[in-house]
């Protein structure tokens, strides 16, 4: 068990690695001359070259590249925002919460709506409820969540006047854009809870657990929905992530002070730094996240945790 | 004409696309989408036969006006025909996200089958790649890309296929890990035919069904992504109308016109729609046993 979680860390190492990289050469291929765009298109052509020397500039990229990492590593220092001129790590710190905070409550909004009525879809195969989801959820898949960000705010807030469009201080602030990322997430949390749930309702345990005696929500919630985590827990895993990159586009709309907005906003501002630092952290979270899914199948699926035990006793009888 | 004989006509009767059409057909469902797209395609291509007015024709004193007659989806914020510009804003946005789902499934169909085919060292170093593209979510590297290259159509059609390339990757990859052991396979190989040869008369038509299932799946992710980036400001830039721009723009006129979110959004969701249920449609038909 040990082993399997030392491997998958370790692996993650290169992967991450890559992704700084990929992200580093991406946006160092992007146009404009740093140390231009902090002192302005009018300043003098000696200041530009002294501030090239000063951000080293001029260096090789592989020795910016190492040198970024470098800071990063040692000292958590993503660079100096050429927007601000503060460092890039106290904005993206300060953001970074609120980003969370709006993943948290969108999955919230999500395994409220997408658990229990894919579970009851499944139960109730064929049912007029199993029908009305199965469309709703058909659409909601099928819908941009930056189209019903704003039908929403029309709606609620423009003209019901209940809920605030814009900001993020409070429950009430929540609900619009929970509701936003939430619902098309939700349906496809629903779409896989139920084709996981039927594939399973029809096993033979399902009936043998009937034949014993035990109750239908026992046998729904124990013997069927037990052996159908592993399909519903990838798709909550990977919502986060995609939850991650969707914030960027919900942050937008309902001008949300995260890290999606921040890294719009910096690239209008052509703020590189601030850029590569807040695609590092999403990217840092998603890997993190899909590695914590990962580790979790084995706690709830035995038949992955007895592979592993397994592993080093089956190496060595082969 | 030559006779055929009754194992020729057995065969006929059996063959993959019969079968599969006649499964098709039995889902209305995936009918209806099927007639709901072939509509939205038509208009769009016609849309200057349908529409004689061009879509940058401004009439302010015309602004925010409801549907009418002579203007079914009113008219925006520079008294343009919403309607018009929804069916010149389909032709980008469908143009642009079929060619990102072309690219990438070209892209996913060379590394897949290489990385299947010749499976070991290769094989690694493609999936591993591939790992590094996947550890970035889709959207976020294609603000990256975007940011880069610029705005404009090709990188918008650049930035949204490199985030798919992966998934198709990985749809091409896995059957032929057991293709290519397969007896018809290794014949080929021993009469000395090329892995090129090999790959494309024997593997990719056995492929093929599965890809054909993720290019529509694909290009309905792709409109979203496309109108996303647009959204954003960082894809197709106004005054090219586009269906994520017009709601960009139409952001800012919210209290004065719905009509200006509402029906470049019903567009997408319509298209969306109705590619994903002739995917999922057309996944089952070729092959029931994935049918759940």
């Amino acid at each position: 068990m040990l082993y399997y979680i030392g491997k998958r860390v370790l692996l993650m190492i290169p992967v991450l690695i890559a992704v700084s990289f990929l992200i580093f050469s991406l946006l160092y291929l992007a146009p404009g001359d740093p140390a231009r765009i902090i002192l302005g298109d009018d300043a003098p052509e000696s200041a530009i070259l002294e501030k090239r020397e000063e951000l080293g500039l001029d260096d090789p990229f592989l020795v910016q590249y190492f040198r970024y990492i470098y800071n990063i590593v040692t000292r958590f220092d993503f660079g100096i925002s050429y927007a601000t001129g503060e460092p890039v790590v106290k904005s993206l710190l300060e953001r970074y919460p609120v980003t969370i905070e709006l993943a948290l409550c969108c999955m919230f909004m999500m395994i409220i709506m997408g658990l229990p009525i894919g579970i009851l879809s499944a139960v109730k195969q064929y049912s007029l409820l199993d029908n009305v989801s199965v469309t709703i959820g058909l659409v909601a898949v099928s819908m941009p969540n930056f189209w019903l960000g704003l039908v929403l705010i029309m709606i609620f807030s423009l003209r019901l006047r209940w809920l605030p469009a814009s900001g993020f201080y409070g429950i009430k602030y929540w609900i619009l854009p929970a509701m936003t990322v939430g619902f098309s997430n939700a349906a496809s949390l629903l779409r896989t809870t139920r084709s996981a749930m039927l594939e399973c309702i029809r096993q033979d345990y399902v009936d043998t657990a009937r034949a014993k005696g035990q109750s239908e929500i026992r046998i729904i919630l124990h013997h069927v929905l037990g052996n159908a985590w592993i399909p519903i827990l990838t798709v909550i895993g990977m919502t986060f992530g995609r939850l991650l990159g969707g914030a960027i586009i919900s942050e937008q709309i309902f001008s949300i002070p995260g890290l999606g907005k921040l890294m719009i906003d910096s690239i209008n501002m052509r703020d590189y730094p601030m850029v590569r630092g807040g695609v590092l952290m999403l990217a840092v979270s998603f890997s993190v996240m899909n590695l914590l899914v990962d580790i979790l199948y084995t706690f709830i699926d035995p038949r992955l945790k007895t592979q592993f035990a397994h592993r080093r006793f089956r190496k060595r009888a082969s | 004409m030559r006779s055929k004989n009754k194992a020729e006509r057995n065969l006929e009767k059996n063959s993959m696309l019969r079968e599969t059409f006649y499964r098709i057909c039995q889902n209305k469902l995936a009918i209806l989408c099927m007639v709901i797209f072939a509509i939205i395609v038509i208009l769009v291509c016609l849309a200057g036969v349908i529409a004689p007015q061009g879509y940058d024709e401004q009439n302010v004193s015309n602004a925010f006006k409801t549907p009418s007659l002579q203007h079914i989806f009113g008219t925006d914020n520079f008294g343009r025909d919403i309607f018009v510009r929804v069916l010149y804003g389909g032709r980008i946005t469908l143009l642009v996200s079929i060619a990102s789902t072309m690219v990438a499934t070209l892209l996913g169909l060379l590394f897949g089958c290489i990385a299947g085919y010749f499976g070991g060292a290769v094989d690694n170093v493609i999936m591993r790649v591939m790992d590094v593209f996947m550890a970035i979510p889709n959207m976020i590297l294609a603000i990256v890309i975007a940011t880069t290259l610029g705005s404009g159509m090709v990188t918008t059609v650049l930035a949204v296929a490199v985030g798919s390339v992966p998934g198709f990757v990985r749809i091409v990859r896995a059957p032929i890990l057991s293709i290519r052991t397969s007896e018809y396979v290794e014949s080929a190989r021993a009469i000395g035919a090329k892995p090129a040869f090999i790959i494309i008369h024997h593997i990719i038509p056995n492929i093929m069904a599965q890809v054909i299932v993720q290019v529509t799946l694909g290009i309905a992710n792709s409109i979203i992504s496309v109108a996303g980036l647009s959204f954003l400001g960082l894809g197709v830039q106004p005054p090219t109308p586009e269906w994520g721009t017009m709601l960009s723009q139409a952001r800012n006129y919210m209290m004065r016109s719905m009509y200006m979110v509402t029906c470049p959004g019903i567009a997408i969701v319509l298209s969306v729609i109705s590619l994903n249920v002739i995917g999922d449609a057309l996944r089952d038909a070729l092959d029931p046993r994935l049918k759940n």
